[in-house]
């Protein structure tokens, strides 16, 4: 499932790049990403560019609604609709 | 002339109750977009009134900063939502209100009449003056409007040469990068952290024209990929109370600031082995920045850190920059801070964060500093992380890092 790959690749990337300690083994739909894990606005700001650049995501360049990052769940359902990057965009353009 | 984009919401602010007749009042302006607290400045200096800028923030903390800076309104979220607060406002020059960061001691209101900016404007813009085209490059504001640098660097000395500022402010790096897309002759008001962000992000593909940075000096490496990647990377410094400092038209290192704008008058220490703090004396004031830095041969001012970060080990004096670069110097060493470790017995020591690019050993970095610094500038504590803490600004604080050791 889709969905269940970008909750293990997120934890990844969240562990690996934001350096965050704490992180539950496994991500929670509840779990809020201020509050609970500590991201803040910058590490947002970092995380968006991992999930673009590692999970390959294409995200889109207007204002992404707030409450797509207020909990896992919330993130998961926004990079569900996520295009994957094509290799020749990445590379080309 | 103001530009359009400044001034169409006007006629809308001008039907609002609360901002129908502002003229000798003082507003608080916590916005979710720059570009209504951008709009909304302007407007209530068009007024006579005077405005404190907020960053974005909940509103009962934003209650409590406009009380601080005796506002008898708040506007929170949008400029149709207001709030009014129990203050007494008394009638003083219409001014800009900033409240400082209080890196040092508790925040601090600083009021500057909207006339002195406007003179702050137009020295900027004098010191700019030796960029070529530089009415043809569009200021991209990604640093945000509710700070001075953003506003009054970015917007509104922009305004005064007759450019208009795009305000780019967004959650989302790709919204920023667009941005720069869309203007290919832009002049971008970052800070390293959002820099640092599009550099990853456009990994070489994005062609950026000219680049600004303030609010810290940019890490060496990141100078370098931006200066290899970019027509013109420049660097300013400034404080809340006077605004900007010095500018540099071209940083050559990682702490080139430039020369002071012809307003102001400063002195800091002569030559890098004897760095000072930067005073400056400008409009019969004198400001103890807290700085430290010294004025290089080409009358450049070069930025050393804050003057409470220097390191006393057992009466000498370590620089932490100075340490920095060393480490930095280093293959594999990405990022690196040096702050005050605090020893029971041995009282104040050298330790040092490092993030590194490659795998590394804190013996190998260890030997690398044994090799080229005296003793007692050499870290006793090296510690390799994958991240260097930052405050919600993007600023490193090394005070905040000695304390937090301290607790830990």
């Amino acid at each position: 499932m889709r969905r269940e790959a970008y909750r293990l690749r997120l934890r990844e990337v969240m562990a690996r790049h934001l350096q965050l300690d704490d992180l539950p083994e496994r991500l929670d739909d509840r779990q809020r990403l201020s509050e609970d894990l500590g991201v803040d606005s910058i590490m947002l700001m970092q995380l968006i560019v991992w999930i673009e650049l590692e999970m390959k995501l294409d995200v889109p360049e207007h204002e992404v609604d707030a409450r797509a990052y207020v909990t896992i769940g919330a993130l998961l359902d926004f990079m569900l609709t996520l295009q994957e990057t094509r290799e020749e965009e990445v590379r080309g353009a | 002339m103001l530009s359009h984009t400044l001034t169409e919401r006007w006629t809308d602010f001008r039907r609002l109750p609360h901002l129908a007749r502002p003229a000798g009042r003082a507003y608080g302006i916590c916005m979710t977009a720059g570009h209504d607290a951008a709009a909304l400045a302007f407007y209530l200096r068009e007024e006579g009134a005077s405005a404190l800028l907020i960053p974005d923030m909940p509103i009962d903390e934003a209650v409590e900063r406009a009380i601080e800076a005796d506002c008898g309104i708040l506007l929170h979220g949008e400029p149709e939502q207001a709030l009014v607060l129990p203050v007494a406002e008394s009638a003083t020059v219409p001014r800009l209100l900033q409240l400082t960061s209080g890196t040092t001691g508790p925040p601090r209101v600083i009021g500057r009449s909207w006339s002195s900016i406007d003179a702050e404007c137009d020295a900027y813009n004098r010191a700019l003056g030796s960029v070529p085209a530089l009415e043809s490059l569009t200021p991209v504001i990604l640093a945000p409007v509710s700070h001075a640098y953003g506003l009054i660097c970015g917007v509104m000395a922009a305004e005064r040469r007759g450019v208009s500022a795009r305000i780019a402010d967004s959650r989302n790096p790709k919204r920023m990068l667009a941005a720069l897309r869309e203007h290919p002759d832009h002049l971008v008001y970052g800070v390293p952290v959002l820099l640092h962000l599009l550099e990853t992000l456009a990994a070489g593909r994005l062609p950026f024209h000219t680049l600004m940075n303030s609010g810290a000096p940019l890490p060496p490496p990141l100078l370098e990929r931006l200066r290899a990647s970019s027509q013109r990377v420049m660097q300013q410094y400034g404080c809340s109370e006077l605004g900007c400092i010095a500018l540099s038209v071209e940083a050559r290192d990682a702490c080139d600031v430039g020369r002071p704008l012809d307003t102001h008058e400063l002195s800091a220490g002569i030559g890098a082995a004897e760095p000072q703090e930067i005073r400056v004396r400008s409009g019969g004031r004198r400001i103890d920045t807290g700085d430290l830095g010294y004025l290089g041969a080409d009358g450049g001012l070069r930025l050393l850190g804050r003057t409470d970060d220097l390191i006393n080990v057992s009466g000498r004096k370590v620089l932490p920059s100075a340490v920095e670069q060393v480490l930095l110097e280093l293959p594999g060493v990405a990022e690196a801070v040096v702050y005050r470790g605090r020893h029971p017995v041995m009282g104040e020591r050298v330790h040092a964060l490092v993030v590194p690019s490659r795998p590394l050993q804190e013996q190998e970095v260890l030997g690398w500093c044994r090799e080229r610094l005296p003793e007692y500038q050499t870290p006793s504590c090296i510690r390799l992380v994958d991240r260097i803490p930052r405050l919600p600004s993007g600023k490193i604080s090394r005070r905040r890092l000695t304390e937090e050791e301290g607790q830990g």
